[in-house]
């Protein structure tokens, strides 16, 4: 037996203790890549992007709905992009220089969407989130999975993918 | 009714030497590229030579132009069917393209047509799942990418054309 078992033993519990204390306090994270359109800004789960990529080389696809802007090829893949804002009842301005897609997934299904400008990728605790209450009968609201009110009050609505992909489909 | 994959299939099955020739159609800015076996003929078109659609008749095809030559073809504005819009005010000027569909032979209206260019199968992409479950009607059944920069819509223009149209059609064709 090792003479310093007995010391060993009791760094051993200690070091449990730690993890077993860190599990407890370490909360569920979201990380969350945060866009603009309009004056309002959004949110998609990170794990729901696949890339972001600026809006050049569009090409427009005949017999599709005025939400759809086209087509772009990402490196050998064929993305459809689309304009969400008429989806959530914002105004369809111009687009300028800082226009992305962010190239999203749900289900296999996979979409460019249009964002007048990404902002930033931000991690939250999930307790933060807030149900969509405020919103629920607005445009916003039916495509919203939850809330995040930001320190300094900003309000990013957190897009429910499976929603979004289902209405647009139509 | 063939699936949109079996008809991308079919339509490239079909080729020799795993290329198929394209007509590049302009439609209003954009260009579209229609296999050329599926044009019956191209010829230049003056505003004397059609018979303008009256109003009923425009409202029963709302694509509709009016009439082409002896044999009375309707001729449909191309822009309007694949933009699913009204058919243009006049001047009507540029090409028409004569294609068949389901033995009837119908015009199309084009502003222009760019001489014929071989595209290889190897370039040729389906349209992204969420595309092909939004089309208005099955027109779109590829994308060529012609060019590093630029894909071009590959279309059937029969298909275009509203079947709910067809009947409509019948009758006004009717002397």
């Amino acid at each position: 037996m090792n003479d310093n078992e007995d010391i060993l033993s009791l760094v051993r519990q200690r070091s449990q203790q730690q993890i077993g204390q860190g599990v407890h306090r370490q909360e569920p994270k979201i990380r969350l890549l945060i866009f603009r359109l309009g004056q309002e800004w959004y949110g998609l789960e990170a794990q729901q992007v696949r890339e972001i990529s600026r809006l050049s080389n569009l090409t427009r696809v005949p017999l599709t709905p005025s939400h759809v802007l086209g087509v772009v090829n990402l490196r050998g893949e064929v993305m459809a992009v689309i304009d969400v804002r008429k989806a959530l009842g914002l105004p369809q301005t111009g687009l300028s220089e800082t226009a992305r897609i962010i190239v999203a997934r749900h289900e296999g299904l996979e979409a460019g969407i249009m964002a007048e400008a990404v902002v930033e990728m931000i991690e939250a605790n999930r307790s933060s989130l807030q149900p969509p209450l405020m919103a629920v009968e607005s445009d916003r609201g039916r495509y919203a999975s939850s809330i995040l009110q930001q320190k300094d009050d900003q309000l990013i609505i957190v897009l429910n993918l499976a929603a979004l992909f289902n209405a647009l489909k139509v | 009714m063939l699936s949109k994959f079996e008809s991308v299939k079919s339509n490239l099955k079909s080729t020799q030497d795993d290329s198929l020739e394209l007509l590049l159609v302009q439609v209003g800015e954009d260009w579209v590229g229609v296999r050329v076996r599926q044009v019956l003929h191209l010829s230049r078109f003056e505003p004397t030579q059609l018979v303008p659609a009256q109003a009923h008749e425009t409202l029963a095809v709302p694509p509709l132009l009016g009439w082409f030559g002896l044999e009375k073809r309707p001729v449909l504005d191309f822009g309007a069917l694949l933009h699913d819009t009204p058919a243009s005010p006049a001047p009507l000027t540029g090409q028409i393209m004569l294609v068949e569909n389901e033995r009837m032979i119908l015009g199309f209206l084009i502003q222009a047509a760019q001489e014929i260019e071989r595209a290889k199968v190897a370039d040729l992409y389906l349209l992204p799942a969420l595309i092909e479950q939004m089309l208005l009607r099955p027109a779109v059944w590829a994308l060529w990418q012609r060019r590093p920069d630029e894909l071009v819509p590959l279309v059937a223009p029969d298909a275009a054309f509203d079947p709910a149209h067809r009947q409509a059609l019948l009758a006004l064709s009717r002397p």
